[in-house]
């Protein structure tokens, strides 16, 4: 069946798509757009680290202690914006917003201190009506006071000092992102779900367009098998995209983020054609349940925003309800994202992600599957 | 300007959007579908981490620190490792977020009263909750390290483990939780979900109004009529503002009375500001369907603008005030960061309507300032 005429048959339709894509110039500026200034926006984002949590610092005891204390609260976590002069405003500078926690020192902290009698209270109040910051927020403010108190008890002449206490220290090491630079997994990140929205929106209303300006009639007509129009269309997206990805990865991602690539970029390539195509399944049976454009707005929202939430990126799926879980299983993205920060960050050699490219390749050989029978179902 | 136009504008759209169906029902269904799966799926909270440990050191000491680890609910304990060669390959293919490695004569060292060293490894390749993890593992070696110090003290001091603890920790903190008492992410997912879905949703519904029209050259109808420019965009836009605001008000609804959100504030000014919204998202969406010319464009564009826009720049992710410059001048100019801050500024936290006042009246003039461009940039002459 694939012979030279097929081939050529083939070619001819794909390089129709790709001049449909390339002269609607609006299409191309946001298919640019993704690639380009939105990896670098999403990559200058200072993301859910604590950054410049706003502090209010009632400090009833102005002694060497308490400033020590606060002196700890520092930049870039917390941005200290200096003192009140009680609880009440204290508490009306969270309830206005102005600020986001407010530690209160209470009189004689260091006298109490010093006393070694009994703890010695110190109050935080915490905002958490925002999502990340209060938490952290609070999570900072322990630490610190745990590591005051630590520091208290070793450097004075405290019963509990002692030069030959054991302790267990922590060498932490975070691997593949030493510093944790939160931009190395944003750009990889964004770059990972705007090809999700654009796989599968580009092929499903490219497809629905034929279908509603009846353009559907002439290719049809034409001695083309509907299994050479749909790959056409996939071939031509996937070029568009794996273009769009050289470019994001090396001018962008590594170019200006500096993002180390420790694998295989060639596979990454790869991986990222077959993701493509097993995107392109998901529009196609899309496009043959919807007749117009409008529906396929809503058809694509409705599976692209579960697929990107439920990818583990924004929850880790190990914290997703079970039933969840087991429906990420079947999606391409979950899996695209361990190959392509194995690929990318951690240096994984090609077995280790070798299930991970079976499940895309599967997955998508049946939607491909499922679109095509569909699709002769309604036409041929 | 002729409301007998705009109304029979309004009313073909109208019929145009109830009699396709799957549209009309995708159109309610999807929100609400929306904010009942992601209000479990976006939750924040970390749990069953899968670590394993590689104890080097294989004795009662080390078993002890382990425990703090297998016994956490934060984390999935999945077994004790041979070697590094296996820890090395199930960190590199994400079976194993953290690693803890404690070293041979652990135990040793502790007998002596000398610092022992354990190594938790992280795998750093997706960040967004890494620094959360570390901070329970440094919180649980820290509570281990406290242990082992006051079974040591007390054996010195003679005193009983329960003072040496006091002694050791003479400031305690209290933490108190305002507005969000017991730290439950869906409390403030909820809410915020209003916003994003609503931003998600409606420029779809908008700009493929406008465009489908240029692409079926319908639209030349209007460009020969005698219906002027702004009518039309005004006719264009009634039916399209009251469906979001309708299912403003079901995504309003479902936080409160399904995932039990406390609304604390003022019901009238969240009503206006869910209009307001509605109005200023869908003149957002018209203004981007300008500029294109296929539908395939214009879905492209309003999904990306969907999605950047509630993510990146509506101040639910990353406060406005913690903002680069440039991320915090981009979000003024969308309307959702207005509307999240009355969001937060009623549900959690009763904030007075002083201090919403400068919002509401920001997302009252959006949409007017989004019709003064769309009619500046409508050009009723056939391009080309």
């Amino acid at each position: 069946m694939i012979g030279a005429v097929w081939l050529r048959q083939l070619w001819v339709m794909t390089s129709k798509e790709l001049r449909q894509v390339l002269r609607d110039r609006p299409l191309m500026f946001f298919i640019l757009w993704i690639f380009s200034a939105n990896i670098m926006m999403a990559g200058s984002n200072p993301g859910t680290e604590l950054h410049h949590a706003r502090l209010l610092v009632r400090d009833a005891d102005h002694s060497a202690a308490s400033r020590e204390l606060i002196y700890r609260f520092r930049e870039p976590y917390f941005l200290n914006l200096g003192e009140v002069a009680g609880p009440k405003e204290g508490m009306q500078a969270l309830q206005d917003g102005k600020a986001a926690i407010f530690l209160d020192i209470p009189e004689n902290f260091e006298r109490d201190l010093d006393r070694q009698a009994n703890p010695v209270h110190v109050q935080a109040l915490v905002d958490t009506s925002k999502s990340t910051t209060g938490y952290l927020a609070a999570s900072y403010t322990g630490m610190i006071a745990a590591g005051f108190a630590n520091d208290w008890v070793s450097e004075t002449r405290h019963v509990a000092a002692d030069p030959r206490m054991p302790y267990i220290a922590s060498q932490a090491r975070v691997w593949y992102n030493p510093e944790i630079e939160e931009s190395w997994f944003s750009t990889v990140n964004e770059l990972l779900m705007m090809l999700t929205v654009t796989c599968i929106l580009l092929p499903a209303s490219a497809m629905v367009r034929e279908k509603e300006r009846g353009t559907i009639e002439q290719l049809l007509v034409c001695p083309l098998s509907p299994f050479q129009i749909m790959l056409a269309k996939v071939i031509a997206m996937t070029l568009v995209m794996l273009v769009g990805t050289v470019g994001a990865i090396y001018l962008v991602i590594q170019g200006m983020f500096h993002v180390p690539i420790r694998g295989s970029a060639l596979a990454f390539f790869a991986i990222t054609g077959l993701f493509s195509f097993a995107n392109a399944g998901i529009g196609f049976v899309i496009a043959t349940y919807s007749r117009n454009s409008a529906q396929v707005g809503m058809l694509v929202l409705l599976t692209v925003m579960p697929i990107i939430m439920l990818s583990g990126t924004w929850t880790p799926t190990e914290s997703m309800p079970k039933v969840l879980q087991e429906f990420v299983i079947v999606s391409p993205l979950h899996h695209f994202i361990e190959v392509s920060y194995g690929l990318l960050l951690r240096g994984a050699p090609l077995t280790g992600i070798f299930a991970d490219v079976a499940w895309i390749a599967g997955v998508g050989a049946a939607l491909f599957a499922l679109g095509l029978w569909r699709y002769r179902r309604q036409f041929a | 300007m002729n409301f007998a136009r705009i109304k029979a504008v309004a009313r073909k759209e109208w019929k145009e959007l109830t009699r396709d169906r799957i549209f009309l029902s995708l159109a309610f269904l999807l929100p609400a579908m929306m904010m009942m799966l992601f209000g479990y799926a976006m939750s924040r909270d970390v749990e069953n981490v899968p670590l394993s440990i590689l104890d080097l050191d294989r004795s009662s000491a080390s078993r002890d620190f382990s425990r703090h680890f297998t016994d956490s609910r934060y984390f999935r304990f999945k077994g004790y490792l041979k070697d590094m060669r296996e820890a090395q390959s199930k960190l590199d293919d994400g079976t194993l977020r953290v690693v803890i490695v404690i070293p041979d004569r652990f135990e040793q060292r502790i007998d002596q009263g000398l610092p022992a060293d354990v190594q938790p490894i992280f795998d750093g390749a997706i960040t967004i909750s890494v620094r959360t993890i570390r901070g329970y593992v440094e919180a649980i070696i820290g509570a281990a390290s406290a242990d082992v110090q006051q079974t040591y003290l007390a054996k010195r001091m003679g005193v009983s483990p329960q003072r040496t603890a006091q002694l050791m920790q003479p400031l305690r903190l209290e933490t108190r939780y305002l507005y969000n008492e017991e730290i439950k992410s869906i409390w403030i997912m909820a809410p915020a979900l209003v916003m994003i879905i609503m931003m998600w949703i409606v420029p779809i519904l908008m700009s493929v109004s406008v465009v489908r029209e240029k692409e079926t050259g319908s639209i030349y109808n209007i460009y020969s009529s005698s219906i002027k420019r702004s009518e039309f965009i005004l006719g264009k836009l009634a039916p399209i503002v009251l469906i979001a605001a309708i299912n403003g008000f079901l995504l309003w609804m479902l936080a409160v009375f399904y995932f039990q959100a406390p609304f604390r504030g003022n019901a009238i000014v969240f009503s206006v500001a869910v209009i307001a919204y509605a109005a200023s998202i869908c003149g957002l969406g018209l203004l981007a369907s300008l500029f294109v010319r296929t539908q395939q464009a214009a879905l492209l564009a309003a999904v990306i603008m969907g999605a950047v826009v509630a993510m990146n720049y509506s101040g639910v992710f990353t406060p406005i005030a913690e903002m680069g410059p440039s991320t915090a001048f981009i979000s003024h100019l969308f309307p959702a960061m207005y509307f999240n801050r009355i969001v937060e500024g009623t549900f959690l936290k009763s904030a007075s309507f002083a201090q919403l006042e400068p919002d509401l009246l920001t997302l009252l003039f959006y949409p007017v300032a989004m019709f003064g461009f769309a009619n500046l940039l409508f050009k009723k002459v056939v391009a080309g």
